[in-house]
């Protein structure tokens, strides 16, 4: 074995990674070469202290203090609710994108009076929604006359509905949110 | 029979509040120990505690039952640690604060011993982090190479070649502080 094999050896000794064979092969050259002797005794040394330090004791009252700092942060309950806030925020972004679709294509076509139009046009889908439910009831359609009224209709008021759930979503994330920034880390 | 660590979390992500009293209480000494052999100064050690525990309970969801919950803990505590460490340098451990194990030595070997354990800590403590880490991890809190990979986010080759190279650091550095101040 020469120096830069011993070398290596040593360091897989310090690792405890050294078979029984491999450690005879180590130990006759450490025998028989000063340098490499030398540098084991001081690595054996320096390591051997800091792995048999004593583990530094925790100051009294420090976990306590630690426990009463993480009760009192609010509502005492881990973040396990990260999926519903990207619910909630994309929702948001789906509201202010719709919105500002709308805004915008109504800009762009017809101006102000265009957006009035899409105003009246909305007004004119929920009431679509609401005559749509009156007739099913009223003359106890089918589930194949009902899906024969009106497709636009139909397609309309799943978009209506989605939107009516994300703006739902978002107002009520908005206020949770104000009335959390009321609260203050007492830490 | 003890919970286990999952069953703990389990828990407390549910809404008990003693189940995290007990994660807190089962890995104190371990992430006290990491942070103090890391940070060697005590007032930092006290607060980055409170720290890591809080982003702990912060983080429960995230935790994967598959790897080790000590490991976890201390990959949070290094990471705190290390950007505290690049705010400002940590002051050196004082010699009282340093605990000498052999307490049947007579005076004279406790004196040398500590001052042996003294410029140890403070060649630990100088060497360039990306050294430092590995060498504390490993020799003082008894972390495997493969966790030690996946706490510092490094490939197992370089935690190797970094952890042979803080021993051959130490041992110049000590060496050169001089010889006889660290044989017995």
């Amino acid at each position: 074995m020469n120096c830069t094999q011993c070398h290596n050896y040593l360091m897989r000794h310090f690792d405890r990674n050294l078979d029984n064979k491999e450690w005879d092969l180590l130990n006759r050259h450490l025998h028989s070469c000063k340098s490499c002797f030398g540098l084991f005794s001081h690595l054996e040394e320096i390591l051997g202290a800091l792995e048999t330090a004593c583990p530094p004791e925790l100051p009294s009252g420090l976990e306590e203090l630690t426990l009463q700092r993480i009760k009192s942060l609010s509502a005492f309950r881990p973040n396990s609710q990260s999926g519903y806030s990207k619910l909630a925020y994309g929702s948001i972004l789906t509201v202010v994108l719709s919105l500002a679709l709308v805004v915008g294509l109504s800009l762009n076509n017809a101006g102000f009076s265009g957006l009035i139009l899409q105003g009246r046009h909305l007004a004119y889908l929920f009431s679509g929604v609401v005559i749509d439910l009156q007739i099913v009831y009223r003359f106890g359609s089918t589930f194949f006359q009902t899906a024969l009224l009106s497709i636009y209709h139909q397609i309309e008021m799943a978009y209506v509905a989605v939107i009516l759930a994300a703006v739902f979503l978002a107002l009520k994330t908005v206020f949770a949110k104000l009335g959390n920034d009321g609260e203050t880390d007492p830490v | 029979m003890e919970p286990s660590d999952y069953g703990l979390i389990q828990s407390c992500l549910a809404g008990n509040q003693e189940a995290f009293a007990g994660i807190l209480n089962r890995y104190k000494k371990p992430v006290y120990s990491v942070i103090y052999n890391l940070m060697g100064n005590s007032t930092e050690v006290n607060d980055l505690f409170q720290e890591v525990f809080i982003r702990i309970y912060k983080s429960l969801d995230s935790y994967n039952p598959e790897f080790k919950f000590v490991t976890w803990a201390a990959k949070i505590a290094t990471n705190l640690c290390l950007d505290r460490l690049r705010q400002k340098k940590p002051a050196l451990v004082p010699v009282e604060e340093i605990e000498i194990s052999d307490s049947e030595a007579n005076p004279e070997d406790q004196f040398l011993a500590r001052e042996r354990t003294m410029l140890i800590r403070r060649a630990v403590d100088q060497l360039p982090e990306k050294y430092r880490m590995p060498v504390v991890l490993f020799h003082q809190q008894g972390v495997s190479y493969e966790e030690i990979a996946g706490i510092l986010n490094q490939p197992l080759s370089i935690i190797k070649n970094r952890l042979y190279r803080a021993r051959l650091m130490l041992r110049e550095r000590l060496c050169s502080d001089g010889e006889e101040a660290i044989s017995l």
